[in-house]
């Protein structure tokens, strides 16, 4: 009993025990695969039994996105070039590359007062933590702990979250607090005379260094204003689909301590901005 | 702890408790599941306190705390404390009658519970107090006579000392 109050103590202050906890997540790591096969076959049959005619439609419609996209690509690419000359004649040193990872989340229920998620790459991968995790709408949260073969993520909604983020409209730096509730962010400390409305979108601000500046993370759904209050009541819904997660990328800097996942296969390059 | 097929039912059973500890469940179903590996401790505690004890306890207490990945210890406390009042109450637990028993589950659960709820509170944000935190306690109690009846046939079957 002493040596579980000592563990927990110890687990809280300081991540001394993270090497205790791979090691027995390892232990854990055939469950959990025994738990996700079924929802993993369902998953790998859906793909394969799915109807031609379906596919068909399903193909013109991501050649018709793919066209838009390359549309839109080719705009952006102008831009960075002329960003990058702005940023010369700035003489700013910051790299924009970034390296992404592809993963998979396993259904399995963690703690059901906490929102985290299991997924299926781990320290053997690259994954490092306090690393950044996004899908393809937005920011969905950070790595929290490590094991050789999967890693936990704690998802922007967890009630110990916060993210620093900034309203893309006007710059205003703040940060988004998770509620508890998928989808929910609280913004604090908004004064009442704030320029904010609702349908502006949060990015993330680069500030505290986990996230990569630029993101989404959130659109303003409501601002309360109270003016027997000091501040304003400001509730946020995440872009990305955290109800929702079949696909998630694991982001790092280049330039960072995972040099070396860079060379794995499942890794791919892309450009940030 | 020799290594024969008993060990192999126990290890088995506490696996199986395990696995449905982390089962995904429709999202209205999740506060309503039983503590799983609570049962298991309970039932193996009464029938063989001298295989299934405080280590015993304390090690399945610590698979879940990194199954459900909770803080390591928060389940592993309890269940040490639980898995010694089995083992030492064993004789006279073994003769209560099983709703009588079950309410020492609720009880045990509930423990649980409110150990959630003051870590939650020391360590981070409090959690939203409301009904679902009876909800697990409640689950566990019903559940216990099919789970006395279960393992008690698989170990009965399969004459497990």
């Amino acid at each position: 009993m002493f040596l579980s109050l000592v563990m927990m103590i110890t687990d809280h202050r300081q991540h001394h025990l993270e090497g205790v906890r791979s090691v027995l997540s390892l232990a854990i790591y055939p469950l959990q695969l025994l738990v996700n096969a079924p929802v993993a076959l369902l998953r790998d049959s859906d793909e394969t039994l799915t109807m031609r005619e379906k596919l068909v439609i399903e193909n013109r419609a991501l050649k018709r996105q793919q066209l838009l996209d390359g549309v839109k690509l080719q705009r952006l690419t102008t831009l960075e070039e002329e960003n990058r000359r702005l940023r010369t004649l700035l003489q700013s040193t910051r790299s924009r590359w970034l390296q992404v990872m592809i993963a998979e989340p396993f259904a399995l229920d963690l703690d059901p007062t906490r929102e985290m998620l299991q997924i299926n790459k781990g320290s053997r991968h690259g994954v490092f933590r306090n690393q950044a995790v996004l899908d393809a709408h937005g920011v969905l949260g950070q790595v929290y702990h490590t094991s050789a073969y999967s890693s936990t993520i704690i998802l922007i909604t967890d009630p110990n979250h916060s993210i620093p983020v900034r309203i893309s409209r006007n710059g205003l730096h703040t940060i988004a607090l998770g509620s508890g509730d998928a989808t929910e962010l609280l913004i604090p400390h908004i004064t009442n005379s704030a320029d904010v409305q609702a349908g502006d979108l949060l990015v993330t601000s680069g500030l505290g260094q986990t996230f990569p500046p630029g993101y989404p993370v959130a659109v303003i759904t409501r601002v309360i204003k109270n003016l027997t209050r000091q501040y304003a009541e400001v509730i946020a819904e995440p872009t990305a689909l955290i109800q929702n997660i079949q696909e998630l990328l694991l982001v790092w800097h280049k330039e960072s301590q995972r040099e070396e996942a860079a060379t794995l296969p499942e890794t791919t390059e892309i450009v940030n901005q | 702890m020799v290594f024969n097929q008993g060990s192999l039912v126990i290890g088995g059973s506490f696996i199986a408790a395990l696995i449905l500890t982390i089962l995904p469940l429709p999202q209205w179903a999740i506060p309503f599941r039983p503590e799983w590996v609570l049962l298991t401790l309970f039932y193996w505690g009464i029938a063989l306190p001298q295989r299934v004890g405080i280590f015993s306890g304390w090690l399945s207490g610590l698979l879940v705390d990194v199954a459900q990945g909770m803080i390591l210890g928060q389940n592993a406390l309890l269940f040490t404390l639980f898995a010694y009042i089995t083992s030492r109450l064993s004789l006279r637990l073994r003769i209560y009658h099983p709703w009588r028993q079950a309410i020492l589950l609720f009880l045990m659960a509930l423990t649980l519970q409110l150990e959630s709820l003051i870590i939650h509170g020391i360590i981070d944000t409090p959690e939203r107090v409301d009904f679902t935190l009876w909800l697990p306690p409640i689950t566990t109690m019903l559940l216990w006579p099919s789970v006395l009846l279960l393992l008690r046939n698989l170990r009965q079957g399969l004459g497990v000392e």
